[in-house]
């Protein structure tokens, strides 16, 4: 019998794919975001009411994630903004090579920023590197404001949190402070956006954070 | 549950790492693994997905051997370090600051194989 070490890390071939997807990335001088959410959070709409906003100032390409239909890429489309539908089928999150495959199918020369919409789920997407620069977390009021602390991998790594659905908050026992105290805990430098596409409110905060992602270093 | 991909990616990590070897190799017996208290990863779901994506393969019937790495946290502010594991706190204990960073427990890594070569 004989060892042999190996000290390597056991996701090594999606990070090398996810290093190829930077490489094009950095070439084409466009910035990606990862947005990482339950199932009717509300990313799909994040993203429409940026594209709907006229304070829109950055040019988007979306990457969809669903195990099946094309229903997300659909609504993209009909703001006339490029777009791929990845189906994973049986898969609940997305990993570098099926991104690394969506990205060619985009028109990288006319784009700044990348968003990526994930499968809607807080746990399986956390563990797999897209390439991004970096993951954003979207949750909704409805969700409740225990999240943070019930999938803290997912709120310690975004660097920025949207709360979504915010015009409910007076018709339920949500409490924000209590759900804002426990993302400093997990993550004291996250930025918070609080939005709702039902009121508008925060979606300028939203399109001017999108606006200034393509200007943005390594820290939010 | 993202064990089965994690068990993929472990068998396609292995075969590169064979393919590396100047030796034949004959059998893996063991496969020793470092999973950091930050990953979400369930030792017995990831251990049944691997028994299925090895089979017919040199790794088949490998024993799977966890070792759980503790969260251990430093500020950049005051230079110590503490454990997160109860109450996971990204803000210093002993100084309050927020400037912090992981320094163990994100790991996801293979750290030794135990096999029989091929003479």
């Amino acid at each position: 019998m004989s060892k042999i070490k190996v000290s390597q890390n056991l996701l090594k071939i999606n990070i090398s794919h996810a290093e190829k997807i930077k490489n094009v990335l950095k070439k084409h001088n466009i910035k990606m975001i990862n947005l990482i959410g339950s199932p009717g959070a509300g990313k799909t709409s994040l993203i429409e009411e940026a594209l709907r906003s006229n304070l829109l100032k950055t040019s988007i390409g979306v990457i969809e994630g669903d195990i099946a239909t094309t229903k997300d890429a659909d609504r993209i489309k009909r703001f006339n903004v490029p777009v791929v539908q990845i189906n994973t089928k049986s898969l609940c999150h997305l990993e570098a090579i099926l991104v690394e495959k969506a990205i060619k199918q985009l028109p990288l020369e006319k784009l700044d920023l990348i968003i990526i919409e994930n499968v809607g789920n807080l746990v399986c997407p956390v563990e797999f590197d897209l390439g991004e620069d970096f993951k954003v977390a979207v949750c909704s009021v409805a969700e409740g404001d225990d999240k943070p602390l019930k999938y803290p991998a997912l709120f310690h790594k975004a660097k920025v949190i949207v709360l979504t659905k915010v015009d409910l908050i007076p018709h339920t026992n949500f409490d924000i402070k209590s759900f804002k105290e426990d993302i400093k805990r997990l993550n004291p430098k996250a930025k918070i956006i609080e939005t709702s596409t039902a009121t508008k409110e925060g979606i300028d905060k939203w399109v001017e954070f999108l606006n200034n992602i393509p200007t943005l270093k390594d820290e939010v | 549950m993202h064990e089965y991909s994690l068990a993929v990616a472990l068998m396609e990590t292995i075969d590169d790492i064979i393919k590396n070897q100047d030796k034949k190799i004959k059998k893996i017996k063991k496969i020793k693994l470092k999973i950091g208290y930050l990953r979400q990863v369930v030792p017995e779901i990831l251990t049944l997905c691997f028994n299925e994506v090895s089979k017919n393969t040199v790794a088949e019937g490998a024993n799977i051997e966890y070792e759980e790495i503790p969260l251990i946290i430093e500020c950049k502010d005051c230079q110590k370090t503490y454990q997160g594991i109860k109450e996971t706190t990204f803000i210093c204990p002993y100084c309050k600051s927020t400037n912090t960073h992981v320094i163990k427990g994100e790991e996801l890594e293979i750290d030794y194989l135990e096999v029989e070569i091929d003479e």
